[in-house]
């Protein structure tokens, strides 16, 4: 008789220079057959290392199992023999990882690695593991599988090494497979895909998903059962749709309010958790979660409250469960019963030019810019050019926020490098109040620098570690005006403060602080010179949910201070639309489609736009199979002829295929470069 | 892959037309006069000299006597030694064999144990073998092969009487020579494929490995060690190159003939052509080593291979 996968009381330790720490303590969860259970967490909460335990792979690393048990189906996998464990590895029980790039050998091919694992459990002609092999590719949509058998890795696009990866998975003919944040590292559309094969291959062959994930709408649309952990413990657990609509913990709660979804109004504040994720080293005493929490109350800072009992198959460990459900529920009806959108919120999707009356100046101005990136060359080889930006013009006014959206390769990222003359286009020009940005290094193009500020994605990357943060916000003073030490020392408090950090803080170093706190940090740089334009190159995206709540909160604050016009580039389209007034979507070095925010996922005109939408877990649009993008974007080598998305676009003719569509109007402020617009 | 392998050769062939134009420049510059190291100034007449001086035309202008001298090594003529007015081609090819012979056990041993002890040294971090392959990898980089050489001496032939001290007929006298030699290049590369090993055990893909099932071993030697001998390839190359520049000194102390021996010898009384034979030898087989190297490359990196055949 199978049972699924039981983990009881299940603790970790691990072994860290600073001695033995506890990443995980006495968690406990099943899986049934044929169910799909999402270990839901921020950084730090231990579901990885805990599902790494689940195979015993933390053998290898620096972790130990330190109590509990865990059983597949009925047997202790806990302490059994090495040798017994790999063979359930692969076998009983298949992994797939993050980062499906990183996760092949580079250096064999496809087929070889299939080959191998099947080869690990039992004795079979290499011609007919082979065979297999090439029907398992088969099986989970690659095309040619025969080819790909053939292939390296490196040939291979992030989502054909993800269904490659399960194709793997499935050799063994596994009970249990275990995903690890499957489709983090892909774009929108391609984790569409991946779900919805992942989803379609438990239907059809009965096996347990454990599917590990930080985002709340991919746990929506594939758990059966959700288990949210937080610092190294179960918070709550329960059926799906439960636990999302009416979480029984604060934390849950406080996931749900930061997660950005369609149903939160466009610029209102987001509800944050305060505070971050502790670390290993710094577990707060009591419940893991009081210093973070509404609730707690002096019984939360003394004592553990124990996983309990509270209904209908749901757990939650909190000593005031009661209260937050009702907390939780109270808030979901305010928001219910508000007016669908009200007048104020109406008038911060237009335009400002719209709201003042007259039209606000033009601040920054692309005017057709190309960039254009040779590749290879040299002895004999061809040359050939990446063509990154290929004729995108836009215009962003004074005060508005501009978001620019689109999947990895479509130039997004380069096109905000143009606009603030980091890098230098091929062709077109930059305006910036009207005059032209002079070209790099200049003196003009040096004093505009002060104007024209950046918040980069990787907070800790774009620091000097050895510098203290009074030091590494003070230098743009240093280099744009006259302050004296003592004023310098001053303002960099001032802004500190401004961005939610204490001004004595000053003397510490960017290690001392979290995520978060870092990002603060980059952002009172980017402000402390007054610049009048920032770019955010995908500020947010390396953030926890609840981090990113207070980082978006922020900006918007911020941005309504200062009166800043900004870029706000990421690839999560509910950030930007939460935080732009207009938004254009780029696909493969062209601009396909601009609208106010509101009117661009009501009403998407360009099938890309519509895709996108569709593809974002958890939405109302998720699933409709008639507006996915078939594939992955093309290679910028040598885009498509005619309009770029035709390869991808449900809806192409052979007017697509051959003529490149010209903007057209749509609708107000609201324009899409399709034969065809919806 | 040919033509990446062409373009190669004709880089090459630079390498060593410069590093003999530079062999040439140094000797140029060098105080001191060849002639007088031929023979005795006092017993012989000035005009001998200058005839002497005439004959192998070192009174003419720098630019002629370089340009007759590529003209001369392209029509094969290495010319005759200064000392033993012996040809230099001959008497170089005949010390060939040797040299190669200690280069090649060397770098042998060299590669065998850095792989050896590198591999289980970075799986066992921490452990006896790590401490081992650490004691090595200090030792060989920091103890000149002179000073190794005449320990093993000591030890093997004066205390143990176990193998003989010099000469160069028989496998017995290569033993201690390659030794000495291997070591440098061991300690080297146990640091190298340890630090490499260590990097490639923290990518992903190994945990995948070890998701799949696979036996530990399988999972060390076939992928981690194929990943990390990338890098170590390059240095297994360059410690090749000098362990042929070793067998200058080795040679000497162990009084084993060899093409090292004929360089020291011929330095020692100015004798340019012969100088000049054995650095053009020296050149083409450093240049064969790194096409080696690059080749070897591609052989481990497929997409080494695929980029070079232009995809």
């Amino acid at each position: 008789m199978k049972t699924g996968l039981e983990v009881k009381e299940l603790t970790i330790d691990v072994h860290t220079p600073r001695g033995t720490l506890t990443a995980v303590s006495e968690i406990s969860f099943d899986i049934a057959p044929g169910e799909t259970v999402c270990l839901v967490g921020e950084s730090g909460s231990g579901k990885t290392i805990a599902s790494k335990a689940i195979m015993r792979l933390t053998d290898y690393e620096n972790g130990r199992i330190a109590g509990g048990h865990i059983r597949l189906g009925g047997q202790s996998i806990e302490s059994l023999p090495d040798h017994l464990v790999r063979g359930l590895r692969g076998r009983r029980i298949a992994m797939i990882f993050q980062e499906p790039m990183a996760a092949f050998d580079p250096v064999f091919t496809i087929g070889s690695q299939i080959v191998e694992t099947m080869r690990a459990h039992r004795r079979e002609k290499k011609s007919v593991l082979q065979q297999e092999g090439v029907e398992l590719l088969r099986r989970v949509g690659i095309p040619e599988p025969e080819l790909r058998m053939k292939q390296y890795p490196g040939e291979l696009s992030g989502g054909m090494l993800q269904r490659a990866m399960i194709a793997m998975a499935l050799s063994g003919g596994p009970e249990l497979l275990i995903a690890d944040e499957p489709t983090t590292a892909l774009d929108v559309t391609v984790q569409a895909q991946i779900l919805e094969l992942l989803d379609e291959l438990k239907e059809s062959l009965g096996m347990s998903i454990l599917l590990i994930t930080h985002d709340l709408g991919v746990a929506a649309q594939m758990a059966d059962r959700i288990v949210v952990l937080y610092a190294g413990r179960v918070a709550e657990q329960g059926p799906a749709a439960e636990v999302l609509t009416a979480p029984r913990h604060p934390y849950t709660s406080g996931l749900l309010n930061s997660a950005l979804t369609q149903d939160i109004r466009r610029g209102e504040r987001l509800r944050a958790i305060e505070g971050s994720p502790p670390g290993l080293a710094d577990m707060p005493g009591g419940c893991r979660f009081h210093p973070r929490c509404a609730y707690a109350s002096d019984r939360c800072r003394e004592s553990v409250p124990p996983l309990s009992d509270q209904g209908s198959g749901r757990l939650a460990a909190c000593w005031h469960a009661d209260e937050a459900a009702a907390g939780a529920a109270a808030a979901s009806f305010a928001a219910a019963v508000q007016p669908e959108v009200s007048r104020p919120l109406l008038q911060a999707a237009l335009p400002v030019a719209a709201i003042n009356g007259k039209a606000s100046p033009i601040l920054l101005e692309a005017q057709n810019l190309k960039k254009h990136y040779p590749i290879g060359g040299g002895w004999g080889r061809r040359k050939r050019v990446i063509h990154a930006v290929d004729g995108v013009s836009l215009s962003i006014a004074e005060g508005e926020t501009f978001g620019l959206v689109g999947e990895s390769g479509s130039g997004k990222s380069t096109l905000g490098r143009l606009l603030l003359q980091l890098e230098s286009q091929t062709e077109g020009r930059v305006l910036y109040g009207g005059e032209e940005l002079s070209p790099q290094g200049s003196r003009r193009w040096r004093e505009t620098r002060r104007d024209l500020q950046i918040i980069h994605q990787d907070p800790y990357g774009t620091v000097d570690p050895r510098w203290n943060i009074g030091e590494i916000i003070a230098e743009p003073l240093g280099v744009h005006t006259k302050l004296t030490a003592a004023e310098r020392r001053g303002r960099v408090g001032e802004l500190l403060e401004q961005v939610g950090l204490q001004s004595s803080w000053q003397d510490r170093y960017p290690h001392e602080f979290s995520g978060g706190q870092r990002q603060r940090i980059g952002i009172a740089r980017a402000i402390a010179v007054n610049p009048r334009f920032i770019l955010a190159d995908e500020a947010v995206s390396a953030l926890d949910v609840s981090v990113q709540a207070q980082i978006v909160n922020l900006l918007q604050d911020l941005q309504r201070q200062l009166g800043l016009t900004s870029l706000f580039i990421a690839h999560g389209l509910q950030v930007v639309r939460h935080i732009s007034n207009r938004i254009g979507v780029m696909y493969l070095g062209k601009l396909v489609e601009v609208a106010p925010s509101e009117e661009l996922f009501r009403r998407p005109a360009h099938p890309y736009t519509r895709a996108l939408l569709s593809s974002i877990p958890g939405s109302p649009q998720a699933g409709n199979e008639t507006f996915t993008a078939k594939g992955e974007i093309p290679s910028p080598m040598n885009p498509p002829a005619g309009c770029r998305f035709h390869t991808r676009c449900p809806i192409a003719t052979d007017l697509c295929r051959r003529a490149e569509p010209a903007f057209v109007s749509v609708g107000s402020g609201h324009t899409a470069a399709c034969h065809y617009p919806l | 892959m040919l033509q990446a392998i062409a373009s190669r050769l004709a880089s090459s062939l630079l390498v060593i037309v410069g590093s003999l134009a530079l062999v040439f420049c140094i000797f140029y510059l060098l105080p001191g006069d060849p002639v007088l190291s031929m023979v005795d100034p006092t017993s012989v007449s000035p005009e001998v000299i200058e005839n002497l001086r005439e004959q192998l035309g070192l009174n003419r202008p720098f630019h002629e006597r370089l340009l007759t001298y590529f003209g001369d090594m392209l029509t094969g003529d290495f010319g005759r030694s200064l000392v033993g007015s012996e040809p230099v081609l001959p008497k170089i090819l005949h010390q060939v064999p040797a040299t190669l012979l200690l280069t090649a056990a060397s770098s042998l041993i060299a590669i065998v144990v850095g792989v050896a002890l590198g591999v289980p040294s970075a799986v066992r971090k921490g452990g006896l073998i790590d401490f081992a392959a650490r004691i090595v990898g200090l030792f060989g980089i920091s103890m000149p092969t002179f000073w190794s050489g005449i320990l093993l001496i000591l030890i093997f032939s004066v205390q143990l009487k176990w193998l003989p001290a010099m000469g160069s007929d028989g496998w017995a006298t290569l033993v201690m020579p390659a030794l000495a030699l291997g070591f440098v290049g061991a300690g080297s590369i146990v640091r190298m494929v340890r630090g490499s090993m260590l990097e490639v055990l923290g990518e992903p893909f190994v945990t995948t490995l070890r998701a799949k099932g696979l036996r530990e071993r399988l999972v060390q030697y076939k992928h981690v060690l194929r990943n990390a001998l990338i890098p170590a390839v390059t240095l297994i190359g360059m410690q090749i190159g000098d362990m042929l520049a070793g067998t200058v000194i080795i040679e000497t102390v162990f009084s084993r003939q060899g093409v090292g021996r004929i360089l020291a010898d011929a330095i020692m009384a100015k004798d340019l052509p012969v100088v000049q034979g054995v650095v053009f030898f020296t050149a083409i087989v450093y240049v064969g080593i790194n096409l080696l190297v690059d080749l070897s490359y591609a052989a481990i990196d497929p997409r080494i291979r695929r980029r070079g055949a232009g995809q």
